[in-house]
């Protein structure tokens, strides 16, 4: 990358966290509500345990990593929301018909929305360390477990930037949350190992790109375990790349209208 | 003022139609001139939007030829969009982030060099008069600023050409005289500029060249002098001291005199285009005498860009509008039975 497409990145990368700051109530709701899950289902389901072989492991435990990757879930699904914001002052045309290479653009807002979505699972997870979870890990597993959190919530914010181009509608938005990270959450490992699911449930489960983030966070922080390139990080960044490709066809098209 | 000749821009037998069979555009011809201010105007709806947003490649013809700068707009070329600058009339602008920011980040978008980006701003800021606002939020701007500001944005990176939609809507008149001096100067200096503008005072007095669009077609484009020429006439404007309506045998009369073309009533008061001033005036005001009408006054007004812009643009119209039966149809109208 040169210095010229460095220096645009960095420039979305700062406005879109700007925007973010100048939004705390947004900020701070998609904040609590992955606390509030995590207090309300850690203590509702304290008593129950998590079968392993050789073993049980504590709800807490278990549940702390599921609520950390739910937290870029559900924050990645908000990404779209300032692009609409941006349609409807007209900016964001104002944006892309500037000579700068719109995927340029589009990596600027995303590694700064994935930045943010980082951040608020880093307190998330801090907050259930102080209300009781413990978990261990070694640093290269954790900071693989962050890239794969980090490709997952890239992935998912993309998603989230197309339907609100293709779709124009803030409305949109929560139509997102029902459609897909609702869905997504609960045929997921987040709250329930798979070996504990219903067995059709337990195969769906192995093709949910949560599934791949929870797993490669919580291998590491239960279980000490480096995350698979090939089978938690490679998917997880096709995945990434491909719903990339969608939002900068989408953006291509909004520069036309 | 002088213009090179080479034209920056060049449509040929344009046409764009939008489902369901409107047609803003229809076979128009165009070519603008390097260095040059050439106004665009017509009524609401008469496809000069569509024109502009074609010629900044904003917007796909549905046939013909159109070359800007050498290359044809619809590629939506890196390059095109660095030399052609199109500044619509929204205000695209972030309440949210302060004049600086928002000129900062643009900057660096356009491809301004590192170093000169500080310069650049400053000298922007210092021509627009928008140095001591920069640290405000744009929100607190008022309107006449948020325009300079939009208007900044698009010149960060000196274009070649400038397409402006409406620069001067919602301007005080300072703003506007302001706004005038500085796309003169542009000009002057090397920018070719394209603007949509219903300014025709200020057209016939900064343009070098007019386009009247009506109904999608191209009504005349050359300069406003010429246009003032060729298309407008003087006008005689006459208010009679009563409101009753005049006999359709009177305004026939009218209407049939040699001199006199496209007599219109509005209520009390009549106006015509007449060719000979002294001889019609004083023809009409004895056949008006003589039928014991009495007059309050009347005005001569000379040919202007507004007059030639409401001949061409009325007479495209008057081909919808309903015409008056019996003798003087088409040469008489009552006020409501023909537009504008």
């Amino acid at each position: 990358m040169t210095a010229a497409a460095l220096r645009i990145v960095s420039s979305v990368y700062e406005r879109t966290w700007m925007k973010a700051l100048r939004r705390p109530v947004l900020l701070s709701f998609s904040l609590a509500q992955p606390m509030i899950w995590m207090l309300f289902f850690g203590f509702l389901f304290q008593r129950y345990r998590v079968e392993r072989p050789g073993g049980e492991i504590r709800y807490l435990d278990f549940l702390l990593p599921g609520i950390c990757a739910m937290t870029i879930l559900f924050g990645a699904s908000q990404s779209g929301i300032e692009l609409i914001r941006d349609m409807q002052t007209h900016f964001l045309g104002r944006l892309l018909n500037t000579p700068a290479d719109r995927r340029l653009l589009l990596i600027g807002k995303l590694t700064a929305d994935v930045s943010r979505l980082l951040a608020q699972a880093t307190l998330v997870f801090l907050l259930g360390l102080v209300v009781g979870a413990r978990v261990s890990s070694s640093l290269p597993g954790l900071a693989l477990a962050v890239v794969a959190l980090g490709l997952f919530g890239f992935a998912f914010s993309a998603l989230s930037c197309a339907i609100a181009l293709l779709t124009r509608a803030p409305e949109s938005m929560a139509v997102f949350v029902h459609l897909v990270n609702m869905p997504l959450l609960f045929t997921s490992t987040a709250f329930v190992p798979s070996r504990q699911m219903p067995d059709f449930l337990s195969s769906v489960s192995q093709f949910n790109p949560l599934t791949l983030a929870v797993g490669a966070l919580r291998g590491t922080l239960l279980f000490q375990e480096i995350p698979s390139v090939k089978l938690s990080l490679l998917p997880l960044a096709l995945l990434a790349l491909v719903l990339f490709g969608v939002a900068s066809a989408a953006l291509t098209r909004a520069a036309q209208d | 003022m002088a213009t090179d000749s080479s034209p920056v821009a060049t449509v040929r037998s344009l046409r764009k139609s939008y489902p369901g069979g409107i047609v803003a555009l229809d076979g128009v011809d165009l070519d603008l001139s390097a260095r040059s201010i050439t106004a665009l105007t017509g009524p609401n709806g008469s496809g000069k939007t569509t024109l502009l947003r074609i010629l900044a490649g904003r917007l796909a013809p549905s046939s013909g030829t159109v070359k800007v700068l050498g290359a044809d707009p619809a590629g939506d070329s890196v390059s095109l969009r660095r030399r052609v600058s199109f500044i619509s009339q929204e205000l695209a602008l972030d309440p949210e982030m302060t004049g600086a920011q928002t000129l900062r980040l643009f900057a660096v978008l356009y491809g301004v060099p590192h170093r000169k980006i500080a310069a650049r701003i400053d000298e922007l800021a210092q021509s627009l008069e928008l140095k001591r606002h920069l640290p405000m939020r744009v929100q607190a701007y008022s309107g006449g600023l948020r325009r300079r500001l939009h208007l900044a944005l698009g010149l960060l990176d000196d274009p070649e050409l400038l397409l402006l939609d409406e620069p001067t809507a919602g301007l005080d008149p300072a703003g506007r005289a302001f706004l005038w001096a500085f796309l003169k100067q542009l000009a002057e200096r090397s920018a070719s500029i394209a603007m949509i503008t219903h300014d025709l005072d200020e057209v016939a007095r900064h343009c070098h060249r007019v386009a009247v669009i009506g109904n999608g077609k191209l009504l005349a484009c050359a300069s406003p002098q010429t246009v003032v020429r060729d298309h407008a006439r003087r006008m005689l404007r006459v208010t009679l001291a009563t409101d009753a309506p005049l006999s359709d045998p009177t305004l026939a009369h009218l209407a049939e005199l040699p001199s006199v073309k496209n007599l219109r009533v509005r209520g009390p008061e009549l106006s015509m285009e007449i060719f000979d001033e002294h001889p019609a005036k004083e023809r009409i005001l004895s056949m008006l005498s003589s039928g014991n009408i009495d007059v309050r006054s009347f005005q001569v007004q000379e040919p202007d860009l507004a007059s030639a812009y409401f001949r061409l643009t009325g007479e495209t119209a008057e081909q919808q509008s309903r015409r008056l039966p019996g003798s003087a149809r088409g040469r008489h109208t009552r006020d409501g039975e023909a537009a504008s």
